[in-house]
């Protein structure tokens, strides 16, 4: 069972702490951890063991310091880092025009775009779907995590890959 | 290697050697091998440091080359052989070693050796006179006749290849195609549907109404499969029901246990009754189809009204309806239609061999060869198909073979003092062992394991009164009433796997399940099996 | 229409007089006792010869005045050329035998002696007395036609270029409307969005005066429902969540791993949440709980005193934005008054902060004059300034505001890190055509430098552009102070 990472970017600490804190029930499967810019966030990127770890979801704020979070996202799809074959990706942002937007479709592969201010339920809903889908594209077995995650769509892979059978 | 491997190669390879070296008059050599083989598999089974089908090829391969007769070891260790020297007439005289202690000789005889009984009339030095009429001047003694090759003629190789696509595997590779047609063509997700509307609204109805579809889905196919299935199709359904509702935990549990029961109720249903009816078939006595559903089914529906209602007083609705939207359509295509025509007539051969006379797995074969050919199930279903599953039956009937084949099983049956429990107590100490056992490892495993002992045990005389199928199926049945643990089998750990069900429900469950299903398969054993047979 | 000059209607031409001429042949006509043949009388308006038809006909006019007029392909009429005493008409058709050309139409009363083709020819060899004067008097028409026709040709080269001057004229006059226009629209919409603004900041005035008590209520109420006394020693990890943060996120994770070593049991979550307390509290607990549960105790009060703190800092944050964003947007009112320059450029860099995320921002501002003009445009223009500036730079390099009082004047300057200005563009960065990007800039702010100027020197300012030595461009304005009062 490869250790999956969910890696939140966002400069003001209290912003990051909310977005950790409505994340927190995904830490019992997942490694949850926060990064103030992208700068670090490339550190722990660059820490992860590409055998054992994988990132799951990276929710990237837009606006930071240093070097902005689609600038960040489009750097980290042309690096194709092993961990992040299969990331799911979100921007979290406040502000972003047509422009940015269609670069980060175009270029950064984003997923999702999450407005500013959000909902608790709203970003565990995304974030449960998300990292489903991680999962299921990634072929990790899904057992572990059906409980945290999709559960109908998880039992639904299971069946049809038939790689769950009687011999397990 | 992680440190659990390498406990389970290190046990592994001990159990072996102390098979090899156990200092035992009664087994032959080549019953310390299939021994040797048995342990070492019995811990890789049990351990799993590789995946259990692997370590069926492992003993299937372990079998070709140390116990077949094309083996290197049965090649490279060929007994020497003399000819009796004449003394006189139907007197020959021979080297001592050729003699074994219950007085006679090995003669090779198409190529095996055949104990031939002698009177010794004269003992010299190193050699002895035996009277005999069957000996000729051109009789092959073996020169030791206690040479492992001279006390057991390994067999041709193709006896332990031959599992790999027995009858039983067959049959279920019949069964696992339909399950692939079935599931491509979502005709499982659809009779859900169907069988469920008539059940209503009511929590309890619906409840035996999962209990049922998953049953009957799982008696055609894989447990794990259909559990899987639904479980995609409940989850949503009890998801919408209040958070503290304990009906929750009561349908999550009933999906699972309907489906390891489900896979009783016939031969397909799930490997242990591959294992009983291949082991039953070595001993010539062949199971319809319909015979097995005949003794099980009672069983199985005994089972599911008792779990129902285990199931509904521990975990009470406290919902009076429950919404079930389910939609979905029968496809019409033409190879839909292959499909129903052909899984319809498939089931229905299998139902009605009593009239016809074909052999299941010879009708097995009529969905392989249609579905592929009308191309319902193509070259990436037949890939996806779980191959793995025929290869852990195969090396299960391959290691029951062998331990047949050189009286290990026998010599095993033999070094527990039945006696002391009386025929009816055996039966029920197998029961007890294979319901425990098949709890903590696979349930297939667990029937490979006891299977030859079982069989053995009947067919050597002691268990009196008790039909090799009673014996059989006992243990077959037993291995699949474990449901106590996550890890008893795969459909519970999807079940805990959701969220829905905390460990400690499911074992208390599972226990009073394996009890109470353990009691009824004795009083099926005592007043329905064994009445028949 | 001025004639045109330098065509003398005599030429000094040899032949005898027009009047002459006409009088010779009327003494002829009458002798000859042509006079009732041939003379007719047309009153205005009648037709002598038409356009188009056959007429046959040659005349010469004796008395009055007569048009020639010309139908146009669109079916107009044309006046061509007015006749009178002693011009031929129906001259061109006579020669080229064709249908008449022009229609002629009297006038007023005129005499006119017309004959046709035939009986002008014969009159000619009966009376050959007539022949010089008629040819004399064709010769005379003809000429001052073609006169005229170059006159005509001058007038109309002329015209052209008066047109075409007036042309290029309306067209500046039009460019010069759009841009007012866009001007007058650009200022109409920022005085609608400061309506706007200024209205919606004072409505978020309520929410957040009540986040900003009820947080100070909960805290109470909360401390309270707890019932932590204050001997507790919890009430120390209640009162550090408030304490400023003291790790960064790679520091936490640090000591995350760290305490993980420490107490292998607690979950990730709870040793998480437990490296963002301060490491003495954690440290120095008599007891330190070894399992999630246990720890949960501490860490409750604890991150309830922080959520709390948190509450009222972004409860403050939001209440000063919208203080500026009042001030900032304040509806733009005609009229002049006193502007405190200091605050508008500081409440402009509060609200564009998001735009120099990255950025170094050094901001000197000194005590300041007031100065006399209209807030809002002035807050356009160091808006305007400073966003050229933050964009000039990209998501690095320094942002210099400076604002001092010197001589009277207010003097601000705001220079940047970035490429600086093309060095052909310094003098004209201010005219209305130079864009170094769309125009309205990125998010609506910037108006345009050359608005800004404009802004400025109806403040009585002066705005300049220049590159630093150092690089990077540098832009001054400086404005008049206004007399007396002091910021």
């Amino acid at each position: 069972m490869p250790d999956i990472h969910i890696l939140c970017i966002e400069d003001e600490p209290d912003v990051l702490d909310a977005v950790l804190r409505d994340l927190a029930p995904f830490e019992e499967k997942f490694t949850l951890t926060g990064a103030a810019d992208a700068a670090e966030a490339r550190e722990i990127l660059e820490g992860l063991d590409p055998e054992n770890d994988a990132v799951g979801l990276i929710f990237c704020d837009h606006i930071m310091p240093g070097q902005r979070g689609i600038e960040l996202l489009i750097a980290l799809k042309k690096e194709n880092l092993q961990p992040l074959e299969y990331t799911r990706k979100v921007l979290f942002t406040g502000q972003a025009d047509h422009a940015d937007t269609i670069q980060a479709i175009n270029e950064a592969g984003i997923d999702h775009y999450l407005a500013k201010p959000w909902e608790a339920d709203e970003l565990r809903g995304l974030a449960r779907k998300l990292l489903t889908e991680f999962v299921i594209a990634a072929r990790i077995p899904p057992l572990p995590y059906m409980a945290v995650l999709d559960g109908a769509r998880l039992a639904e892979v299971i069946h049809d890959r038939n790689d769950l059978n009687e011999t397990g | 290697m992680n440190r659990k491997t390498l406990i389970a190669l290190v046990l592994a390879v001990a159990g072996f050697i102390t098979a090899l070296l156990l200092p035992v008059a009664d087994l032959s050599t080549a019953g310390q091998i299939t021994l040797g083989i048995f342990l070492f598999a019995a811990v890789f089974w049990v351990l799993e440091p590789i995946p259990i089908y692997a370590t069926s090829l492992l003993v299937i391969l372990l079998q070709v080359l140390l116990l077949s007769a094309q083996g290197p070891l049965a090649q490279y260790t060929a007994p020497a052989t003399v000819q009796p020297v004449r003394v006189e007439a139907n007197v020959w005289e021979i080297p001592a070693t050729a003699l074994t202690d219950d007085g006679s000789v090995r003669v090779r005889r198409n190529g095996r050796f055949q104990a031939v009984a002698v009177d010794v009339r004269e003992t010299a030095a190193d050699t002895v006179a035996v009277r005999s009429a069957e000996l000729t001047e051109d009789s092959a003694l073996a020169r030791r006749a206690r040479h492992w090759q001279a006390e057991f003629s390994p067999p041709s190789y193709t006896i332990f290849l031959n599992t790999l696509a027995s009858p039983i595997i067959i049959l279920f590779l019949g069964g696992f195609v339909m399950a692939a047609g079935a599931s491509k063509y979502r005709v499982d997700r659809n009779l859900i549907r169907i069988i469920l509307r008539p059940f209503g609204t009511r929590p309890a109805s619906i409840m035996i109404g999962m209990m049922v579809i998953t049953a009957l889905l799982s008696a055609f196919m894989s447990n794990t499969a259909t559990t899987a299935m639904m479980m995609a199709v409940v989850l949503p359904i009890i998801g919408a029901a209040p958070e503290g509702d304990r009906f929750r935990i009561g349908v999550a549990l009933c999906i699972p246990f309907a489906a390891n029961l489900g896979g009783i109720a016939t031969p397909i249903g799930t490997p242990p009754n591959a294992i009983a009816l291949g082991a039953l078939a070595q001993q010539g006595v062949n199971i319809p189809f319909t015979t097995w559903m005949g003794l099980t089914v009672p069983l199985v529906v005994l089972m599911l009204v008792f779990v129902w209602f285990l199931l509904l007083r521990v975990f009470p609705s406290g919902e009076k309806n429950l919404a079930l939207e389910l939609t979905g359509t029968f496809e019409t295509s033409p190879k839909a239609w292959a499909l129903y025509i052909v899984a319809g007539g498939t089931i229905l051969l299998w139902v009605t061999e009593a009239l016809h006379g074909l052999s299941s797995s010879l009708v097995a074969l009529i969905p392989v060869a249609l579905l592929t050919a009308f191309q319902v199930v193509e070259k990436k279903e037949v890939r996806n198909l779980p191959w793995e599953v025929l290869w852990l039956m195969a090396g299960g009937l391959a290691l029951g073979v062998a331990m047949r084949e050189t009286g290990l099983a026998e010599w095993m049956v033999g070094i527990v003092p039945w006696g002391v429990l009386g025929a009816a107590g055996a039966l029920a100490v197998f029961g007890i062992v294979a319901i425990l056992l098949s709890n903590f490892i696979s349930n297939t495993v667990a029937a490979t394991l006891l299977m030859p002992l079982v069989m053995s045990f009947v067919a050597s005389g002691m268990a009196e009164g008790f039909a090799l199928t009673t014996a059989a199926l006992t243990v077959a049945v037993g291995t699949s009433l474990a449901m106590a643990l996550p890890v008893s089998t795969p459909p519970n750990a999807i079940a805990v796997s959701t969220g829905l069900i905390r460990t400690p429900d499911m074992v208390k469950m599972g226990v009073i399940i394996g009890t109470v299903g353990y009691a009824a398969v004795l009083a099926m054993a005592f007043l329905f099996w064994n009445l028949i047979f | 229409m001025k004639p045109a000059k330098d065509f003398p209607e005599k030429s000094g031409s040899r032949t005898p007089g027009r009047e002459s001429l006409v009088a010779a042949i009327e003494n002829i006509c009458a002798s000859a006792g042509l006079t009732k043949q041939h003379i007719h009388r047309f009153t205005s308006g009648e037709v002598i010869l038409g356009e188009g038809t056959r007429g046959g006909k040659i005349g010469l006019i004796l008395g009055g005045t007569a048009s020639l007029v010309k139908r146009t392909e669109e079916g107009e009429t044309v006046h061509v050329d007015t006749v009178g005493r002693g011009e031929i008409i129906g001259l061109l058709s006579y020669f080229a035998r064709e249908i008449n050309f022009v229609s002629v139409h009297a006038a007023d009363d005129t005499r006119v002696f017309l004959v046709d083709w035939d009986t002008f020819d014969t009159l000619q060899e009966e009376h050959p007395e007539l022949a010089e004067p008629l040819g004399h008097l064709m010769r005379d028409t003809l000429m001052g036609r073609y006169r005229r026709l170059v006159r005509i040709h001058l007038d109309v080269a002329r015209l052209n270029q008066e047109l075409a001057a007036e042309r290029s004229e309306l067209r500046e006059t039009i460019e010069e409307l759009g841009h007012t226009r866009s001007r007058l629209v650009n200022q109409e919409k920022l005085a609608m969005l400061g309506k706007i603004v200024a209205g919606l900041a004072h409505e978020l005035n309520n929410p957040v005066s009540a986040i900003a008590r009820n947080t100070d209520y909960l805290a109470e109420i909360l401390q309270r429902l707890v019932g932590l006394d204050p001997g507790d020693p919890r009430t120390r990890w209640w009162a550090h969540g408030g304490d400023n943060r003291t790790l960064d996120t790679r520091a936490q994770r640090a000591r995350a791993a760290e305490l993980g070593n420490r107490f292998p049991k607690v979950s990730r979550n709870t040793l998480r949440r437990l490296a963002a307390v301060p490491a003495d509290l954690v440290d120095n607990l008599d007891a330190s709980p070894a399992t999630d549960d246990g720890w949960e105790d501490w860490l409750l009060p604890f991150e309830a005193g922080r959520f709390l703190h948190t509450l009222r800092s972004a409860s403050t944050r939001i209440a000063r934005l919208v203080r500026s964003l009042k001030n900032y947007a304040r509806p733009g009112h005609e009229a002049l008054e006193s502007v405190d320059v200091a605050t508008g450029l500081r409440d402009t860099l509060l609200i564009l902060a998001h735009h120099f995320k990255g950025l170094e921002v050094v901001a000197d501002i000194g005590e300041l004059p007031y100065v006399r003009g209209n807030a809002g445009e002035l807050n356009q223009v160091w808006t305007n300034l400073l966003v050229n500036a933050s964009e000039a730079m990209g998501d690095n390099g320094t942002l210099t505001l400076r604002a001092a009082h010197t001589d009277g004047e207010v003097r601000v300057t705001i220079e940047d890190t970035g490429p600086g200005l093309p060095q052909e563009k310094v003098d004209t960065i201010f005219e209305p055509h130079y864009t170094t990007k769309a125009q309205g800039g990125q998010f609506g702010l910037g108006l345009g430098l050359s608005i800004a100027r404009e802004i400025v020197h109806k403040h009585g300012g002066t705005i300049r552009a220049e590159n630093r030595p150092e690089g990077g461009a540098r832009f001054t304005v400086t404005l008049p102070a206004e007399n007396g009062r002091r910021g």
